[in-house]
């Protein structure tokens, strides 16, 4: 398996009243060819912004401070390198569909923008290739769409725009950041069938952020789950939501309502609140919430600890190799 | 019986002799204690339905009873006591909560506008009411700003308990949250019910929370009734094929390789020009020819049901 992406030691700062933060710390994963890798964690965990700092879109007052991300063999810190590839060989999809659409142009004038950037084609040859694009996101009356501007499209025909101008140039990796959240569920059964259809077909590998387990256990090959910064435990999808490691892994799952249990019982419940990034504490940063925690982790941040193919940081299987990062 | 509507329609004009239906001849009615669902997509009108049956909105036609009296005709005292026993927590706490307002003068709003007790008995309501949606003190003196949103939706929630209601209408309360503070809420929810015999209203589209807390179910889409009846009945055994493709379209923990489901195509029509008919046949996958006649909704197999694959074969 050919590896396209590998992100390794990835540090990101925020600078706030004159102090500073990290906001994810010592973030390694890597993605193999054709494979979706799903990142689960919830708000604040720094999901979205390890995926900005791949794209080379961080919001001015933050900065890379270590790490390294590799995309097939080139280094994507480089501005010079990223802009190459961004939009074109590395895509990415946004939750709000709406907000990433530009509200004053024409469907038709943003989809062909990118083929004549990219590709440097002609405006008619861009037009006929973003209708087939169109065509093969599965747009009832392509034809039509084009000439419309966003706000005249549903949410699912706007986040199938979104689609279709992430796929024109054929991408190697498709980033989408809860791109379902905002969606009813019939029209998020569509839009998931329609990723893992163009995945099929093109063999582009996705990189699946969101909160939602169970899509999570759909559509990813392997998991990452986050929390406060930092990489929980990385696994294979089976073996992941088999038996979840993690005590976090383990209480996100639970509180997940589940359809078969009877109603009117309580659901799981993991205590206390997500930290905010201006106040992690030294140890694990999970440890306050964590109901396993002993003295260790609130004072050593824990390694990485493989469990058969599967990586966790907690303290907990410290009896297990210590992977070699 | 807390709550019963009957026939209730709500059109929108939207030009000359064009009508958007938001809401399309509902009744139905809310048990004390209970609670009752409402499911649907978005554009299907189940907050519409929610605005109208809190007076936001006033009905095309219909009625509303609330404790067997019409709350849009009824005398003063009365609508007074309305205003009081029921109250709304909406979907997003973010836009719903003054930003200007500290937590204390959130909460305190609706206890001075009912002219409940002194000032001091209105900060021991406060206190009281903050202690159980598991909120502190130190709170009440902050911004919502200054909030997690699960922290907000429990003002928010802290603002309808002050004012000791018996029906709560819950419009998505939690579907901004991430799970586990969603967890948290549903629980909280439940807990209040148990201690205060609260009757709720709860509008969701996720069938995994509908199971975790409803009593009663109504399934709805372009402001009719689909399928309504006992959670049990309904989720568990689902006879509509729009309530058979919703469940089968929301995701679940799985392990198996490729996970192939029916998914339901196209979208949902526009309320202005709706099918003639049945509303979901565009979409059914088993719709037929007498799909073009309105089904009535009939009472079958334990639940009411609209579809003629039901309906007129008896």
């Amino acid at each position: 398996m050919d590896k396209i992406l590998e992100v390794s030691n990835l540090e990101v700062e925020f600078q706030l009243h004159r102090k500073k933060f990290k906001v994810v710390e010592d973030i390694s994963f890597s993605v193999n060819m054709g494979e979706t890798l799903g990142v689960v964690g919830e708000s604040g965990s720094g999901k979205s912004i390890t995926m900005l700092s791949i794209m080379g879109l961080l919001p001015w007052t933050a900065r890379v401070t270590s790490g390294s991300v590799t995309f097939k063999g080139i280094d994507l810190l480089e501005d010079e390198n990223i802009t190459k590839v961004r939009g074109k060989d590395i895509t990415m999809v946004f939750q709000d569909p709406m907000s990433s659409l530009n509200p004053s142009l024409k469907i038709k004038t943003q989809l062909t923008e990118v083929l004549i950037e990219h590709e440097k084609l002609s405006f008619n040859d861009a037009y006929s290739r973003s209708l087939q694009m169109l065509n093969l996101v599965g747009m009832a009356d392509a034809k039509s769409v084009m000439e419309r501007y966003p706000f005249e499209l549903s949410g699912g025909m706007r986040q199938r725009v979104m689609i279709a101008m992430a796929m024109l140039c054929k991408p190697s990796l498709l980033i989408a950041d809860e791109p379902t959240t905002s969606l009813d569920v019939t029209i998020q059964a569509q839009i998931l069938e329609l990723l893992r259809g163009l995945k099929e077909k093109f063999r582009t590998s996705v990189i699946f952020i969101s909160h939602d387990m169970r899509i999570i256990s759909e559509i990813a090959d392997k998991v990452i789950v986050m929390y406060a910064g930092k990489i929980m435990e990385k696994s294979d999808r089976i073996l992941f939501f088999k038996q979840p490691l993690h005590p976090y892994s383990k209480g996100l799952l639970m509180s997940v309502p589940d359809r078969k249990a009877g109603n009117s019982k309580r659901l799981y419940t993991i205590k206390g609140d997500p930290p905010n990034p201006t106040e992690f504490s030294k140890g694990c940063r999970f440890a306050p919430r964590c109901p396993y925690a002993s003295k260790k982790c609130f004072e050593i941040s824990p390694p990485l600890h493989q469990v058969k193919s599967s990586f966790v940081s907690c303290w907990l299987y410290s009896h297990e190799r210590e992977s070699v990062r | 019986m807390i709550l019963e509507t009957y026939n209730l329609k709500k059109y929108f004009q939207v030009g000359k002799s064009i009508f958007l239906r938001a809401v399309d001849d509902v009744s139905f009615s809310v048990k004390k204690g209970e609670t009752f669902c409402i499911v649907g997509e978005s554009g299907s009108g189940k907050s519409t339905l929610a605005r109208t049956l809190v007076r936001i909105y006033f009905p095309t036609s219909g009625r509303v009873l609330f404790n067997s009296k019409d709350i849009f005709s009824m005398s003063k005292s009365d609508l007074r006591a309305f205003r009081r026993e029921v109250q709304m927590v909406f979907q997003d706490p973010a836009s719903s909560i003054d930003p200007r307002k500290k937590v204390k003068a959130v909460i305190e709003e609706g206890l001075k506008i009912q002219k409940i007790g002194s000032k001091k008995e209105r900060m021991r309501i406060i206190l009281d009411t903050i202690n159980k949606v598991k909120l502190d003190e130190e709170h009440l003196s902050r911004y919502p700003h200054e909030l997690s949103g699960g922290q907000k939706q429990r003002v928010g929630i802290a603002r309808a308990l002050a004012l000791k209601p018996s029906l709560l209408i819950l419009d998505e309360p939690t579907s901004s949250l991430d799970v586990s503070v969603q967890a948290k809420i549903l629980n909280l929810l439940l807990d209040l019910q148990n201690e205060f015999g609260l009757t709720y209203l709860f509008i969701t589209h996720d069938l995994d929370i509908v199971r975790h807390i409803a009593t009663q179910v109504m399934v709805v889409y372009l402001g009719k009734i689909m399928e309504m009846g006992s959670a049990e009945e309904v989720l568990l055994n689902p006879l509509h094929p729009y309530t058979v493709s919703l469940l089968s379209s929301s995701p679940h923990i799985t392990l198996e390789k490729n996970v192939k489901r029916k998914v339901l195509e196209g979208e949902i029509p526009s309320p202005i020009n709706p099918p003639q008919g049945c509303p979901f046949k565009t979409r059914c996958p088993l719709a037929v020819d007498k799909c073009d006649k309105s089904p009535e909704l009939k009472f079958v197999q334990g639940r009411w049901i609209a579809c003629s694959m039901y309906c007129n074969d008896k």
